[in-house]
């Protein structure tokens, strides 16, 4: 007889208690999460309690303010107050993120799946057109694209869709060239399924985890992207509430007034670190399943 | 009577394991690696260690060189490197035994062979740890050639008689060099290397499996150890392969001063070179012998189960016979003696208190409820 | 070579058929007879792959159009900036490899201790940060704040002291304004110029330094992981041989291919960062250009970047074959 019979569950449990423990053992991770969360939460909710009418409400007299318990982080060169406006601002940079991110995952995971499944010269073709793409700094190709598209919020927001698909294409690719060789594919295909349905059921879900966790990764690296871009003039006009576009302003004023600059730099700082602490959570959990 | 295992033998020991238990630190719990290992390898003698995978022969070696990982922790017990307890030497002093007496080849010798480095500096560093013998090396060397420039002078005039120049601690860095690669040129070709001087400028994918195995066996050689081990070098070859390694080995036996300790899961292995043989399983050792005495009167059930399993050309079988069960789970051992869950002769004693190791005579211990008092 | 190719196709695709070339040749007062004649000149109507192949020739003939923000021709124009972009780049990397590699490795090696936890800090506030926000803060602090402190303080603006150029001009050998005024012995502008390198390149160069620090960190506890570690301390060799000679080696084959990432980080900051610091390199007359719709400049640009990007890609596949004896070419 076994000293203390384990039960059934114990296989399960220590895989458990060792997912938990490192996303608990990694509480800078986890603050991170919870910070996303938060900012997330205030994308959503800022522009319902603090009016949007507060980004075009100009009030001279007050501009230019130093931080007090009026104005919290003071008020910017329009009077608007920085604090409030910082707030409204998070909601255009956080929902174009993840909408940038959004499109180019789905984008890049179709191409990339339908390209390696289907292989020959398709897949050639697609990877050489990634290769193109891929071999332009990003920034400068989305700056080339947006000055081509014109002024505006949405062809900036295309532009930096258009520049970071390929990426994904190519992860996704990688994982699909590798997945098909695999037995239960072969059985699909002789069972008359078609190809399009294996795709999309069984191999996408099979190979999506390392692109997921890319794309995590890349939400931080996005706004940066976005804010960086409207910085140098695209997108946004000039009330428009956004981060980048605070900084331009803020820029003239620096040395008078150097919290321009600064608060809307660091909110950028925290909403990408708390991307990227995500990111980096869950690759943690997800690798050791990868690696299997 | 019935107690620790003796040494009758004369010859001196080695190297003696006593009561050695450790455990492995995992999210699923303590792994209960080794129970209390004990044994002793004899100076000039070679040891072989046998058991499945997983019983803890690895892990003994491991300990034995002070390499084991982080989660691992000696929980009790000694390891007596002549008057040394490895286990609590700082880790220095470690450090120079394992550049001097004790040499571990491994068992895969794609994964431990360095794939940035050539052969040659992966040899040459082992030489160059040793800065005096170098110096010795390279003055015996001088001297010798020394002598013979002696001798050519001679031949041509009649000249002074020159003193060989003695052995200086200053000798250069590439003279270091030099030696050191000559020293590998000459280990290789002991290994049976052919070309030597060739492979030293190669890495190790350039070769094949064999001569990467000749190769770690060189690095071993090249220390000139009291202790050798050899961690299933065998096992990730080949058979034909294997046969050629073994074959070695027995040659550089007869050769080698000290002693080895090789570790297998092969009985053939340890019939072909060992002297004496401990069995372990499930992190004890539970049979101690003779080679001779183990393969004619094993004692163990387990030992037992081992031969039959082996099958052999000379006997008619229709089917290969198992040792029926599984490993056990070492988190939550059996208790008592770990072997009774599958053991055909197990009887009460047998779960409630694990057996010692007893002398039944001519050197041969058992660990077995059926032998010495108590028998069912 | 294809690739190269490729991109010439995205830029025409971007400066001809997205954009109306028109535009660029004519003001309000061409008549329309004038207009006539130049698309007659510069076959404006003609199908899209005769326009491609002349747009091909012309890049390769050196006739990357005339830029209107600089009323001169592109490529000159370009090339003339170039330099300064390198030295700016090239500084970058220089941080980039210097905080990166070192802080990485001793962060594997001190794995969850207290530096560990401080350099993956560090690295993870590289990754996050704007770069042109970086940049003016470090211009707010290090010039502002220090001139007004009594500190020694670091120039936040263009390349040089104009006043101080002109009284010791730098002989023009490479273009490296640093190299060249050390080859040439002026050191008295070594000075100014390095001390207004350093702002722009550290704030270009941080970014990536995170990157860096990563990647080196997991190669290197990766690597320290494996089997030839085990049998090299089994051999009784110091630790610190095991880790430089041993570990390091091959840690460094992963970073490497990074590394040609970090570059395309760094082409893409330049512009950002040239702007903040008045750097007068190729980014900043790009991003100019931008306000003055000068569409070939912004191509020329792209094209250039992504030729250095694919330089620094093959110097990176050298490097690796140097590293890892199994890869042969």
């Amino acid at each position: 007889m076994t000293s203390e019979r384990p039960s059934s569950w114990s296989p399960a449990i220590a895989e458990l208690k060792f997912a938990g423990h490192l996303l608990v053992q990694n509480k800078v991770v986890l603050a991170g999460t919870l910070i996303a969360a938060a900012v997330i939460i205030t994308a959503i909710v800022g522009p319902v309690i603090i009016s949007p009418d507060v980004a075009t409400s100009i009030n001279l007299p007050i501009r230019l303010m130093p931080p007090s318990s009026q104005h919290w982080l003071g008020t910017d060169d329009y009077g608007r107050d920085l604090f409030e406006v910082i707030i409204l601002s998070t909601r255009l940079d956080v929902s174009a993120s993840l909408t940038i991110v959004g499109v180019d995952l789905v984008i890049g995971v179709l191409v990339g799946a339908f390209s390696g499944f289907i292989g020959g010269k398709i897949d050639e073709g697609m990877m050489r057109v990634t290769d193109i793409f891929l071999s332009i700094p990003g920034l400068v190709l989305a700056l080339a694209v947006a000055a081509a598209l014109g002024r505006g919020l949405n062809n900036l927001i295309l532009a930096i869709i258009i520049v970071g698909w390929p990426g994904y294409a190519r992860i996704l690719r990688g994982q699909v060239l590798a997945e098909k060789e695999r037995l239960y594919v072969d059985a699909l295909r002789a069972l008359g399924i078609g190809r399009l349905r294996v795709i999309i059921r069984h191999i996408i879900p099979n190979t999506i985890y390392p692109v997921l966790v890319q794309a995590t990764l890349d939400l931080g690296g996005v706004i940066l992207t976005f804010a960086g871009l409207s910085f140098l003039g695209f997108g946004a006009t000039a009330l428009t509430p956004e981060l980048g576009r605070l900084i331009t302003a803020g820029q003239s004023y620096i040395f008078q007034a150097p919290w321009l600059v600064a608060f809307p730099g660091i909110a950028i700082l925290i909403i990408s670190l708390a991307f990227n602490l995500m990111g980096d959570g869950i690759r943690d959990v997800l690798d050791p399943r990868l690696r299997r | 009577m019935a107690g620790a295992a003796e040494v009758t033998d004369t010859r001196e020991a080695l190297l003696q394991v006593k009561d050695l238990r450790l455990n492995f630190h995992t999210y699923a719990g303590e792994v209960k690696a080794l129970d209390g290992v004990t044994f002793v390898v004899k100076k000039g003698e070679a040891f072989g260690l046998v058991g499945e995978s997983g019983c803890g022969k690895s892990v003994t070696a491991l300990t034995i060189v002070g390499l084991l990982p982080e989660n691992a922790s000696v929980v009790d017990g000694e390891i007596m490197l002549g008057a040394d307890n490895l286990l609590k030497t700082p880790p220095e002093e470690m450090r120079k035994i394992r550049a001097n007496r004790i040499a571990m080849v491994f068992q895969d010798p794609t994964t431990f062979l360095n794939p940035v480095l050539t052969i040659g500096e992966q040899l040459e560093e082992v030489f160059l740890l040793n800065p005096d013998r170098l110096a010795r090396v390279a003055a015996e060397r001088k001297a010798s050639e020394e002598a013979l420039m002696e001798i050519k002078a001679e031949d041509e005039k009649t000249g002074t008689e020159r003193e060989p120049t003695e052995s200086t601690r200053k000798i250069s860095k590439s003279a270091k060099k030099k030696v050191a690669k000559a020293l590998s040129i000459d280990v290789l070709t002991e290994v049976r290397l052919p070309d030597s001087e060739r492979t030293l400028k190669q890495y190790p994918h350039e070769l094949s499996g064999g001569m990467r195995q000749r190769c770690m066996i060189a690095m071993a050689l090249a220390r000139n150890p009291d202790l050798f081990i050899a961690d299933e070098i065998t096992t990730a070859l080949d058979v034909t392969i294997q046969a050629q390694i073994l074959e070695l080995l027995r040659e550089l036996k007869k050769k080698l001063l000290g002693s080895t300790l090789l570790i297998t899961h092969d009985l053939g292995v340890v019939a072909e070179l060992c002297d004496r043989v401990a069995v372990m399983y499930a992190g004890n050792i539970v049979e101690l012998a003779t080679v001779k005495e183990l393969f004619a009167n094993p004692l163990h059930p387990y030992t037992q189960g081992l031969m039959r399993a082996i099958p052999m050309i000379d006997r008619r079988m229709e089917r290969l016979e198992t040792i029926p069960g599984s490993v056990p789970d070492l988190i939550y051992p059996p208790t008592g003696c770990r072997f009774h869950p599958r053991c055909p002769f197990a009887f009460e004693r047998c779960k409630l208190e694990k057996p010692e190791l007893i002398h039944v005579g001519k050197g041969h211990t058992v660990a077995c409820h059926l032998f010495g008092e108590g028998k069912a | 070579m294809f690739v190269l190719l490729g991109v010439t196709i995205i830029s025409f695709f971007l400066s001809q058929v997205l954009l109306d070339p028109l535009v660029l040749y004519m003001t309000e007062r061409t008549t329309p007879d004038q207009i006539a004649a130049i698309v007659a000149h510069y076959h404006l109507n003609d199908p899209w792959p005769i326009r491609y192949a002349i747009y091909v020739g012309n890049l390769l003939q050196g006739d990357w159009g005339y830029s209107r923000s600089l009323s001169q021709p592109v490529l000159p124009g370009l090339a003339a900036r170039f330099p300064a972009t390198m030295e700016l780049t090239v500084a970058a990397i220089i941080w980039t490899l210097v905080g990166g590699i070192p802080f990485g490795i001793i962060s594997a090696l001190r794995n969850n201790k207290l530096p560990d936890h401080v350099t993956r800090l560090v690295a993870l506030t590289g990754v996050s940060t704007p770069v042109f926000w970086l940049g003016l803060v470090l211009q707010l602090v290090f010039f502002y704040y220090f001139h007004l402190l009594g500190l020694p303080y670091l120039p936040s603006n263009g390349r040089y002291e104009a006043t101080l150029a002109l009284e010791y001009p730098v002989v023009q050998v490479t273009g490296l304004m640093v190299l060249d005024s050390i080859i040439t012995g002026n050191f008295i502008m070594t000075q100014d110029l390095i001390a207004h390198l350093i702002l722009p390149s550290f704030a270009l160069g941080f970014i990536s330094m995170g990157v860096i620090m990563r990647i080196m960190r997991s190669s290197m506890l990766e690597v320290l992981r494996q089997d030839y570690i085990i049998l090299a301390r089994s051999k009784g060799l110091p630790e610190r041989v095991v880790i430089y000679r041993h570990a390091l080696k091959n840690a460094m084959i992963p970073t490497v291919t990074v590394a040609g990432l970090a570059v395309a980080a760094l082409l893409g900051g330049a512009p950002l960062t040239e702007t903040v610091f008045a750097w007068p390199g190729m980014g900043r007359l790009a991003v100019n250009a931008i306000g003055r719709n000068d569409a070939p400049l912004i191509m020329g640009f792209t094209l250039i970047a992504a030729l250095v990007l694919v330089s620094a890609n093959l110097i990176v596949d050298i490097l690796y074959a140097y590293l890892d004896p199994r890869i042969k070419y």
